[in-house]
């Protein structure tokens, strides 16, 4: 009876092992990590920006996590608000390791894609960064290995490009109806 | 008549001594903690020094009795070790003789669909406290039985500590980063009988100076 008793203990164990991991937001963690995120040379604050993590697939997909988070005001512009609830990544399991990105972006976009895509609004990312997660009963892991980085402005397609991009459709067009 | 003053003097001296000896030798205070272990897991502390502080010891006072899948994990800093209930016995033995001592605790996993209620029964820690606090993750709790955030528990944080509470309602974890002074996200009341998981960027000690009296 004890035999089986601990054969379905360790099964309980193991399954528990399979939980899917989790982080914890936060990109400065004392000395482990200190990634600010800057705009013109200046850490980006409060809820005008808006801060996620995304795994990367290995064929370089990407798959956005929530929480988001916004970031901090004074001393500590550039730094994410920490969310109180931890980040979960599906599909990958407690202990196991990932691979992420963070990414920023001006909140007023609706999203790092429209965000990236839109003139006129300010985006940016790390590079990725490989971690082990925490999961199951133990707690989060931070996000040790992400770099600083900087968001930039999606810029306006200039004229010439504009009237290139006329000309083209104009072409197609009349190549169309001959 | 000064054969009387002499007397009442001495009489008052003696009161005063004996109520100063009251003050800085108090009692030992000897009570109990009753607290509610929530469907799932609970991350729980033991807030008194009992007379069997094992982790078998513990579990004898759920009320009801211990049920058969109530299960116990305490962390070493590397890994869990874990205590299964069944058929009256708590196994490996090995691991249910593993103690936990006010300032430590343990997940307790409640496998029934009500909640259960464990007593602890013991003396209050008095006296200069030093509960040490290893590099990295521990799980950590008040080495007295009072409620309040762990700053207000006198709980020091550096740069880069972080403490997880876990939420047995949500069987999630609620964390908070010390940074530049502060806690945040804002520490949440830490309740008597409950535990903590501390992540420290460095070893230190979370000392109290407690009496009952005060």
């Amino acid at each position: 009876m004890k035999k089986i008793l601990l054969a379905i203990a360790a099964l309980v164990i193991a399954v528990s092992a399979q939980a899917q991991g989790t982080l914890t937001f936060n990109n400065k963690v004392g000395t482990d990590v200190v990634a600010k995120v800057t705009k013109d040379g200046v850490g980006v604050s409060g809820a005008e920006y808006t801060a996620q993590l995304v795994l990367v697939g290995g064929n370089g997909s990407v798959t956005a996590l929530t929480p988001t988070a916004i970031f901090r005001s004074g001393a500590g512009a550039g730094y994410v608000s920490q969310p109180t609830e931890e980040v979960v990544v599906g599909g990958v399991a407690a202990g196991s390791s990932g691979t992420f990105r963070m990414r920023a972006w001006n909140t007023a976009a609706g999203s790092y894609d429209a965000a990236s895509t839109i003139a006129g609004n300010w985006s940016g990312q790390s590079a990725n960064f490989t971690v082990s997660l925490g999961g199951g009963l133990l707690p989060g892991s931070n996000l040790v290995g992400l770099q600083a980085f900087s968001v930039t402005l999606t810029p306006v397609p200039e004229p010439a490009t504009i009237a290139l991009l006329a000309l083209g459709g104009a072409a197609l067009l009349i190549r169309r109806r001959k | 008549m000064r054969t009387k003053t002499l007397l009442l003097t001495a009489a008052l001296t003696a009161v005063g001594i004996a109520t100063s000896m009251a003050q800085v030798y108090s009692v030992n205070a000897v009570g109990y903690v009753k607290t509610s272990l929530q469907p799932g897991f609970n991350l729980v502390s033991n807030p008194l020094t009992g007379s069997d502080n094992s982790i078998g010891g513990l579990l004898a006072n759920v009320a009801g009795g211990i049920p058969d899948g109530l299960q116990a994990y305490k962390y070493d800093g590397a890994g869990f070790k874990s205590v299964t209930a069944d058929l009256g016995e708590l196994l490996p033995a090995a691991n249910a003789a593993l103690t936990v001592v006010p300032g430590e605790g343990m997940f307790i996993k409640n496998p029934s669909s009500t909640a259960l209620t464990i007593t602890f029964v013991g003396e209050v820690s008095q006296g200069a406290l030093s509960n040490p606090l290893p590099k990295g993750l521990s799980i950590r709790s008040s080495q007295v039985p009072q409620a309040g955030t762990a700053a207000e528990l006198g709980l020091v944080g550096e740069d880069g500590d972080q403490i997880y509470q876990y939420v047995a309602t949500t069987q999630k974890y609620y964390s908070s980063t010390s940074d530049l002074g502060e806690w945040l996200p804002a520490l949440k009341t830490i309740a008597v009988g409950e535990a903590f998981f501390l992540r420290k960027a460095a070893a230190g000690t979370w000392t109290r100076n407690f009496s009952v009296n005060n």
